[in-house]
């Protein structure tokens, strides 16, 4: 990586766009992973939601469908009732029926087979008509008459007619039960299994042979068979009701498929009362199943299965009733209500249900193939929305994560004009983010650098390097703008510099002044100096600024005498080389001062102006009066705590103050060895102040090498020429600057 | 007097057999349905004919008489063993007519002034009602039996079968002399010499009553029914 130049990783952030190597790429992808997973949860949660309604709406309807299937069921066997009850009070049957039976084979006195006869003959009755009281269902658009499965039965259980054989009639057919118990109880009902009327011992059912399609034997379907006592008319009075004689039994078989699951589909379509729409029907007696169209073989097997356990009617009604179980095919989860399946009977049983169990009932829907159209619906509603959310989520992902990584961008290129070295630049801060605090600590940084720039570009070449690099870390000690505060200022000038400028080419002068600085430069950066500037030979530098510095004026003093030092070494090489001598004067003090970054924007320098500084450079130019390298101004002295040697000169009113300014001269280093002349010429100085010239004359001449006792000499000598005036206060007026 | 008759014959007939035959006796319960609606038991028990079937015996040799005295005829319930002659009698001071269309003796005896007489021979066993075709409301009833043991009870509704060979039987018992009943059958086993003691339970019910006459139509006003 490192080897990749900033186009490349440009390009391969480009090309990262399509392979999730970009911030937003990133960002948009778990964007749009947690909207499509959200969708996802959401969607699941919703079809949860919508199958579990669905399957308790189906559960309610069940019990619905079941109860009004109980009802139709007991209707339709009740209206069965009424007309096979009907049917045996009407004269035609009557008729026919008397015959059936022989009071001679009931009291045991029937020679040869008189009642045969009876049956033989009615049988051919019942044969020739065409009515509907045996079995011949009407339909006035049909041209033949359909044929309804019945069959009739004498007192004694002997077979006079039946659909199936007719060589059959008069056999006494015993081992049925629902015949004894229609004889016994009036009414009975049963339901048989096709493999139950194979094993009767009369044909009630014919096998199918291709033209008795409609009343062969069904497969697969259950024969509801009523079993009804028909007896004689007795009489119309209610009183003579104990006065019927019963003539036989009349069965009659209804194909439950078409009685009651057809029906029940008819009436579930058109009607509200079943709900039934979908639902499917199955009726259960012992092993034999038979169902509603639709109901797969699967389902069956499982339905048979579900009762097998329970074959006794009274045993399967210990399951709970309101529960609803379901049952799971190859086409879908079935929700099936079981119940038991009532006949109708002529009395209420004690729990106030009339008749006995004669089956189970099932009605089933299948709940998958319910729900399916459903969930479909609300998939195909919900789909659009989704696509729509997640598109949304899409264009809102990338907006997003086009706003957070902008600035990221920005930051890029313009970290790398950072590097470039364009320390302007500054990143727009939008919000308070993460990004945007990011933001700001770039742009912090950069102006930190921009600081460092500066710091590095305004002190760099007056201070030594530890100082900058200390104003770095502490960039507030360079407080920009300006500060008042104690300094303590150097001036210093080369003399004889003017006239060597006029001996020597420019680029031997320059030569010469660089080797000059380059020395002075040295000895102010030991110091701690903060050089302000060179003006031609002149150098200006001043301490406690910008980094305080207890020991300005200390500092200051050994300065001046080193800078004199410098010249001392230099002057020898240079008046070797046949040019005047050199030498420089120094001028110190100490005062306050307004210190800061005083320019404009494009130029500024870190400077010091004030009163002090002019004072030190007066002093600078004063000290060619006493004839001195060094002129300190008393604060200085004061301030540099006997850190020099220095000899007090005079108080000296310079130009533009008022007030005389107390100036040292600075000797040496303290402890040093004073020269012999400072006592001479302080003694002098006391006399001269006390106008006793005369006196301070020979102090001071006492000292001709001291090139300031000299200048006093001359001012004593002027004085006993033309004494002071008498508020004469000793103080040294200089006008020149 | 037929019933006297018929008792006769048969204690003439029992000694002959009485070393290996057996003898039934019993008794004939009547319920009826009392004002109240509840099964109460009859008081007068006359009239139930008790028969043993199975077997076949020939007919004693003399005739028995149904006589028509007063509108009616007497006794109105009579057994008779099959292949034995019965003579009906007018005893009364109209013309009658006895006819039957019962399938086990079918026969019309055409009019028969006062005193003349219609005797018939009854082959078949089975219930024959005998009506006339003057008087809707003369009925009677004809038991042919297969056996001699045939009994009619009297009041206290006890019989007693003699002569019956040693078995199991079927034993019933018809009652429809002007109240119709439902016929009672059970079993009875016989051992030789000895007595079987049986007890038939009837159940009352009301006849009904209408018949047709000889010509299988309605009976109408006739001029000759006075």
């Amino acid at each position: 990586m490192p080897t990749e130049s900033p186009a490349q990783r440009e390009a391969g952030t480009r090309a990262g766009g399509l392979g999730l190597h970009s911030l937003s790429a990133r960002l948009v992808a778990a964007f749009m992973l947690l909207s499509v997973l959200a969708l996802a949860v959401a969607l699941v949660a919703t079809q949860r939601a919508v199958e579990k309604a669905a399957e308790e709406k189906i559960r309610g309807d069940l019990t619905r469908t079941l109860n009004a299937f109980q009802r139709l069921s007991q209707a339709t066997q009740e209206s069965i009732l009424a007309v096979a009850d009907a049917h045996a009070r009407d004269r035609t049957f009557k008729n026919a029926a008397l015959t059936v039976n022989s009071d001679d084979s009931t009291a045991g006195l029937d020679d040869g087979d008189a009642e045969f006869e009876g049956i033989q003959n009615a049988h051919d009755v019942i044969l020739s008509a065409d009515t509907e009281v045996f079995g011949w269902k009407k339909d006035p658009e049909k041209k033949d008459p359909e044929r309804t499965l019945w069959a009739f039965f004498n007192v004694r259980k002997r077979l006079v007619f039946t659909h199936g054989d007719d060589e059959q009639v008069g056999n006494t057919v015993d081992d049925v039960p629902l015949l004894d118990r229609a004889l016994h109880e009036g009414f009975a009902s049963e339901l048989w299994s096709p493999a139950y009327l194979r094993t009767l011992p009369f044909t009630f059912v014919p096998p199918c042979t291709g033209d008795n399609a409609k009343i062969c034997i069904r497969e697969d379907d259950l024969l509801l068979v009523h079993a009804h006592l028909a007896t004689t008319s007795g009489g119309e009075n209610f009183l003579e009701q104990s006065a019927r004689r019963p003539i036989g039994v009349v069965l009659k078989g209804r194909w439950v498929t078409e009685l009651l699951l057809e029906n029940s589909l008819e009436q579930g379509t058109s009607g509200a009362e079943l709900q039934g729409a979908g639902a499917h029907f199955a009726l259960r007696a012992g092993d034999a199943l038979t169902t509603s169209k639709g109901v797969s073989r699967e389902l069956r097997a499982k339905l048979v299965e579900s009762g097998s356990a329970a074959t006794q009617p009274e045993e399967a009604t210990q399951k709970n009733p309101d529960e609803s179980f379901s049952l799971d095919t190859n086409d879908g989860r079935y929700l099936v209500r079981e119940d038991v399946f009532w006949d109708v009977h002529g009395e209420k049983r004690k729990d106030g249900r009339e008749g006995t169990a004669i089956g189970r009932v099932f009605v089933m829907r299948n709940l998958d193939a319910e729900s399916e159209p459903i969930l479909t619906g609300v998939r195909t509603r919900l789909l659009p929305i989704a696509v729509g959310v997640v598109l949304l989520a899409f264009v809102l992902a990338v907006l997003l994560a086009r706003r957070l990584s902008a600035p990221l961008v920005q930051l890029e290129a313009a970290a790398r004009q950072v590097r470039l070295g364009a320390l302007d630049v500054e990143v727009p801060v939008r919000g308070t983010d993460e990004v945007g605090r990011l933001t700001g600590a770039f742009n912090e940084m950069v102006l930190g650098l921009r600081q460092r720039d500066q710091i590095h570009g305004l002190f760099k070449r007056y201070l030594n390097p530890q100082v900058v690099d200390e104003l770095i870390r502490n960039p507030e000690k360079a407080a920009p703008g300006g500060e008042r505060r104690e300094l303590t200022v150097l001036f210093s000038d080369l003399v004889g510099f003017t006239s060597m400028s006029e001996e020597m080419s420019p680029e031997a002068l320059v030569d010469v002044l660089n080797g000059y600085f380059e020395r002075a430069t040295e000895v102010l950066g030991e110091h701690g100096a903060t050089l302000d500037k060179f003006i031609g030979d002149a150098i200006m530098c001043f301490w406690n600024a910008p980094l305080p510095q207890e020991d300005h004026a200390a500092r200051a003093c050994l300065t001046a005498l080193r800078l004199v030092a410098v010249v001392d070494t230099l002057a020898p090489k240079l008046e070797a080389r046949g040019l005047a001598r050199l030498d420089c004067r120094i001028g110190l003090n100490t005062g306050p001062g307004v210190v800061g970054n005083i320019g404009s924007r494009a130029a500024q320098d870190y400077t010091v102006i004030g009163d002090t500084v002019n004072l030190a450079s007066r002093l600078e130019g004063a000290a060619k009066v006493y004839g001195t390298r060094i002129l300190a101004s008393e604060e200085t002295v004061r301030a540099a705590r006997g850190t020099v040697l220095a000899r007090e000169l005079d108080l000296l009113r310079v130009k533009g103050r008022q007030l005389p300014v107390r100036v040292y001269e600075l000797v040496d280093v303290a402890g040093a060895p004073p020269p012999a002349h400072l006592a001479r010429f302080a003694e002098g100085l006391a006399l001269y102040r006390a106008r006793r010239f005369t006196e301070a004359l020979e102090h001071f001449r006492a000292s001709p090498g001291d090139p300031p006792s000299r200048v006093f000499a001359a001012r004593c000598e002027a004085s006993l020429r033309q004494p002071p005036p008498e508020d004469w206060d000793g103080v040294f007026s200089l006008d020149t600057k | 007097m037929g019933r006297g008759a018929l008792i006769l014959l048969l204690s003439l007939a029992a000694p002959l057999a009485a070393a290996q035959q057996g003898t039934v006796r019993g008794e004939v319960r009547i319920t009826v349905q009392g004002p109240d609606g509840r099964p109460v038991p009859k008081a007068d028990r006359s009239g139930v004919v008790v028969y043993l079937t199975g077997y076949t015996e020939p007919p004693p040799a003399g005739e028995v008489n149904m006589a028509q005295r007063n509108k009616a005829f007497q006794p109105s319930v009579m057994a008779v063993v099959a292949g034995q002659k019965v003579r009906f009698s007018n005893n009364d001071v109209v013309v009658h007519n006895v006819f039957s269309r019962s399938r086990a003796g079918k026969f019309d005896a055409g009019k028969n002034r006062p005193g003349e007489d219609y005797t018939e021979t009854f082959k078949k066993t089975g219930l024959i009602d005998v009506y006339c075709d003057i008087h809707e409301q003369m009925v009677a009833t004809l038991v042919v039996v297969p056996n001699r043991a045939v009994a009619v009870t009297g009041p206290d509704g006890r019989f007693v079968l003699k002569g019956v060979p040693p078995g199991t039987h079927p034993i019933f018992a018809v009652h429809r002399r002007d109240e119709r009943s439902d016929v009672s059958r059970a079993e009875v086993t016989v051992k030789p010499g000895e007595e079987a003691v049986v007890t038939l339970e009837l159940t009352e019910t009301r006849a009904d009553d209408k018949h047709l006459d000889k010509h299988g139509r309605q009976y109408t006003p006739r001029s000759d029914a006075y």
